[in-house]
């Protein structure tokens, strides 16, 4: 019996002695940014893939003509970096841009990277049979040629702000000579799409389903080997078990802290916490037709009564109790960090009385149950809320009690997010809480509050908001032949999305990493926080493994 | 013989057919699609319907429910949206691992809970059989996740003697040579493992215990125990052989478990299995790569109970008889 007792206690020490930290601390690391986060990559085949873990891998993979500065500046083309190209030509026309490639560029087969690479990317990218979600963007490109092996010619449609954004930054340049053979209906399921071959800082080393990616540092990259060595992308299944690896030392960096997570962090001498900005806005969506599209939506479809209910609430307050300040109040469908926000927009005041005032100049009495009626019509509504997100659950929660103060009843309607997508684009909605990456492309904002958007059907617009002037205002600005005179149209349409009310903006996050205290991060920019990791480094020393010994222990 | 496994075959597929169309139905019933959600970000709608089209989502549900059958019945599992390969591929990456984890789950807790449940019998009344139950059925008690957290926390992060999670040393894998990637792969299965068999085995050993004081009483063991036999001997060759009927029926009832039963311990502790990737196909919408999960499952039921009925006549003459 007792030999039966030490057995497992014997195996298990063994195991424990197997590779564990002190195992993998004897050895000479390279530098390793070990990234985890909850989601495995979808491809790594940039025009498919539609997760953030595949945009990251992609970007250290595959490389664009030029790069957005950190600026993020996208109209014409100050503040882009040379990336593929290392300089370009502008036609005296402006109807074409010539790029000129980098000579030394190069697949990380060997095969040097040629101008015919971006014309396949380009014709890959607006295949119909491929489906791009990138295709679209690309509409006001005719075409793309190649007069020699190192210039590819973009050749517009008409002019615009945007010209040099789309052609520049949209397409991940793909390997011609390894996936031009295939039909593109088959892209899809190419087996390239997990084993890429590119021509970024990394080169791709494996990819384990469900737990690891891995690349390294290219020696021979022609602007330069990136500094840390590896990166690894490894899969934690919940929040959770995500910050327990970064607590014990099995990870370096991951992109979000909770505000829990925050809080441990900062007693923690070998883990610091970085804030960077965030392109991603929230707020609620009023639908401004009935459900099942039949007219005016009772309450949302009277733009007072919008106003009234936008100036019911105390944005300040509600932003302040449910993130402290780690998050700020948003003035429309768009972030500070573009460069078309102005701090000076006007903006809808708290006012419950001059809400109140509204709401009974509209006819909404309020009745014995302190619900306000206009007729037989009580101003009552629901609001979908993503049962996943706990902020917002607590927001709505203090929506629901500002809106009862001026005589609206909310019901909170907790759902998961196909549930919510689906239900806003069949229309079976009155108000949803909505959270949206913003594109940095200032006309990105006609796809999500336009007419046309909202005639397109599918999940842009579903409030159904429409404003001819709101339209007249995007289209010159899309067409101003400055970007001076481009920023001043924008934002006179911003001014005018806001006066409509036809959300209530609440709130633009900023967004906290956690990371090792020897890694250092280059600039981390709003919209993809990944573009510079080949600038990143890492201090000499042991790395994420070597570092858990010091943590665990240094924990207690 | 022959009939009765002829027999079970048919009703198995009738039953995997009915599986397959009743989680088709319930899936598509739910609100959304696999293209409803693309994270916060936009993409155009002619793109969302190129897509839909491309995967027959735009047709009425009987056509895709028309479309679902034809695919299976060429054994074509179908094609994962959400990780943009066929099924058929997911499931041989996943499968193994959960197989892997849930084998050796299901091994160690059938031995522990066995092992249990013969001491409980044979010391009934006692400190040991008390103590024994006890501790057992604390462990059952528990939520799967929460013990799992614990034991993370205490193993891998207060005492870090073992991974946190995962099912390799992210870092030093690649430079390990097959032995260290092996003992590199065991530690990682240690925590995951451990909560399963804590979690099971109370269970199986409750099965034992009774089942051992029921053949206990029977007339063959008195007189087996008059002729002088040993304790030990009639414990091992007339009670426990006896006793093991009603484990051979449980084992074959827990055999689906070696696929859908570790839904919470694989995402708790990251293991990239079935009960992960389904968990994430649900969320996702995932159409073919849940009801793949669903019927591939199903499957394991189907043939654990004709191997339980296999095993059962096998043990017992009169039902082979019968």
């Amino acid at each position: 019996m007792r030999i039966a007792l030490r057995t497992p206690a014997i195996l298990l020490a063994i195991l424990a002695a197997c590779g564990g930290p002190g195992h993998s601390a004897s050895k000479a690391h390279p530098t390793t940014l070990v990234i985890t986060l909850p989601a495995d990559a979808n491809t790594l085949l940039p025009p498919l893939s539609t997760n953030e873990t595949s945009a990251q891998v992609g970007a250290v993979l595959f490389e664009k003509l030029a790069e957005v500065g950190d600026s993020l500046n996208v109209v014409g083309d100050e503040g882009f970096r040379p990336s593929l190209a290392d300089s370009w030509t502008w036609a005296p026309d402006s109807l074409s841009i010539a790029f000129h490639l980098d000579p030394k560029a190069h697949w990380q087969d060997g095969v040097p990277l040629r101008a015919a690479d971006v014309v396949y990317s380009y014709r890959i990218n607006v295949s119909k049979d491929v489906g791009s979600p990138v295709g679209p963007l690309l509409a006001g490109i005719d075409s793309v040629t190649a007069p020699d092996s190192v210039t590819a010619v973009f050749w517009f449609h008409s002019r615009s702000l945007e010209q040099f954004l789309n052609a520049g930054t949209q397409i991940r340049i793909l390997p011609a000579h390894l996936l031009q053979n295939m039909p593109d209906s088959m892209l899809r399921t190419a087996a390239f799409g997990r084993t890429p071959v590119g021509s970024g800082p990394y080169r791709f080393v494996r990819w384990v389903s469900g737990s690891t990616i891995e690349v390294v540092a290219d020696s021979t990259f022609h602007r330069g080997r990136p500094k840390i060595d590896r990166i690894i992308w490894s899969i934690a299944g919940n929040p959770d078990a995500a910050m327990l690896r970064l607590f014990s030392g099995e990870a370096n960096f991951t992109e979000t802290l909770r505000k829990q997570d925050i809080e441990q962090i900062a007693s923690h001498p070998n883990l610091k916490a970085v804030r960077y900005p965030s392109m991603t806005v929230f707020y609620v969506r009023f639908s401004e037709r009935s459900r099942g599209w039949h007219g005016p939506h009772p309450v949302f479809g009277d733009r007072d009564v919008r106003r009234a209910l936008t100036m019911a609430i105390d944005r300040r307050r509600a932003v302040s109790t449910v993130f402290d300040s780690s998050a700020r109040v948003a003035l429309g469908p768009f972030t500070s960090a573009l460069s078309t926000y102005d701090p000076a927009l006007p903006r809808l005041p708290y006012a419950p009385d001059s809400a109140a005032a509204i709401l009974d100049r509209r006819g909404w009495v309020m009745g014995k149950d302190g619900v306000r009626h206009k007729g037989a019509v009580p101003l009552r509504f629901a609001l979908l809320v993503p049962g996943t997100s706990t902020q917002r659950q607590q927001m709505a929660v203090l929506l629901q009690d500002m809106f009862k103060r001026v005589g609206a009843r909310m019901d909170i309607e907790h759902v998961d997010f196909p549930t919510m997508n689906d239900r806003e684009e069949k229309h079976d909605f009155d108000a949803a809480f909505e959270g949206m990456t913003v594109d940095p492309t200032p006309s990105g904002i006609r796809q999500e509050w336009s007419t046309s958007a909202a005639r397109a059907g599918g999940t842009s617009n579903t409030g159904y908001y429409t404003n001819p002037a709101f339209d007249a205002l995007i289209d010159s600005a899309v067409a101003a032949s400055s970007p001076k005179a481009a920023i001043a149209q924008y934002r006179r349409a911003y001014a005018t999305l806001i006066d409509d009310a036809p959300a209530i903006w609440l709130y633009e996050g900023t967004t906290t990493a956690g990371m090792g205290t020897n890694v250092h991060p280059s600039h981390m920019r709003a919209d993809m926080w990944w573009v510079n990791l080949a600038d990143w480094s890492i201090d000499d020393g042991p790395v994420a493994k070597g570092a858990s010994v010091a943590l665990a222990a240094g924990a207690h | 013989m022959r009939r009765l496994l002829a027999g079970r075959l048919l009703q198995g597929l009738a039953v995997l057919w009915i599986v397959a169309t009743f989680t088709f139905t319930l899936l598509h019933l739910a609100p959304g699609d696999p293209y409803s959600y693309h994270g916060d970000r936009r993409i155009a709608p002619e793109i969302l319907a190129h897509w839909r089209h491309v995967y027959c989502l735009d047709r009425p549900l009987p056509a895709q429910y028309g479309c679902y059958l034809a695919s299976l019945a060429r054994g074509d599992l179908g094609f994962s949206i959400s990780q943009s390969r066929p099924v058929r591929d997911i499931l041989i990456d996943y499968v193994p691992r959960t197989l892997e984890l849930m084998t050796l789950a299901l091994l160690l807790s059938f031995a522990v809970g066995i092992a249990l449940g013969v001491l409980e019998a044979r010391r009934r009344g006692t400190f040991a059989d008390w103590g024994s139950r006890g501790i057992a059925l604390f462990f059952y008690s528990m939520p799967d996740f929460w013990l799992a957290l614990m034991l993370a926390l205490v193993f891998a992060y207060w005492l870090p003697i073992f991974p946190i999670s995962g099912i390799e040393n992210v870092i030093d894998a690649p430079t390990f040579d097959r032995w260290q990637r092996m003992g590199d792969h065991l530690r990682h299965l240690v925590l995951p493992v451990t909560t399963l068999v804590l979690m099971m085995c109370a269970g199986i050993a409750r099965f034992q215990r009774a089942a051992m004081l029921d053949v206990i009483r029977l007339e063959f063991v008195v007189t087996a125990r008059a002729k002088g036999v040993s304790e030990n001997v009639i414990a091992r060759h007339h009670v426990l052989r006896n006793a093991l009927l009603p484990i051979i029926t449980l084992a074959g009832l827990t055999l689906p478990m070696l696929l859908g039963g570790a839904v919470l311990v694989e995402l708790v502790f990251s293991w990239p299995g079935m009960g992960y990737v389904t968990a994430t196909a649900i969320g996702s919408r995932d159409y073919a790569l849940v009801t793949s999960s669903v019927l591939v499952t199903s499957a394991l039921v189907v043939v654990g109970t004709i191997a339980a009925d296999l095993l059962y006549a096998l043990a017992d003459p009169r039902v082979r008889a019968a």
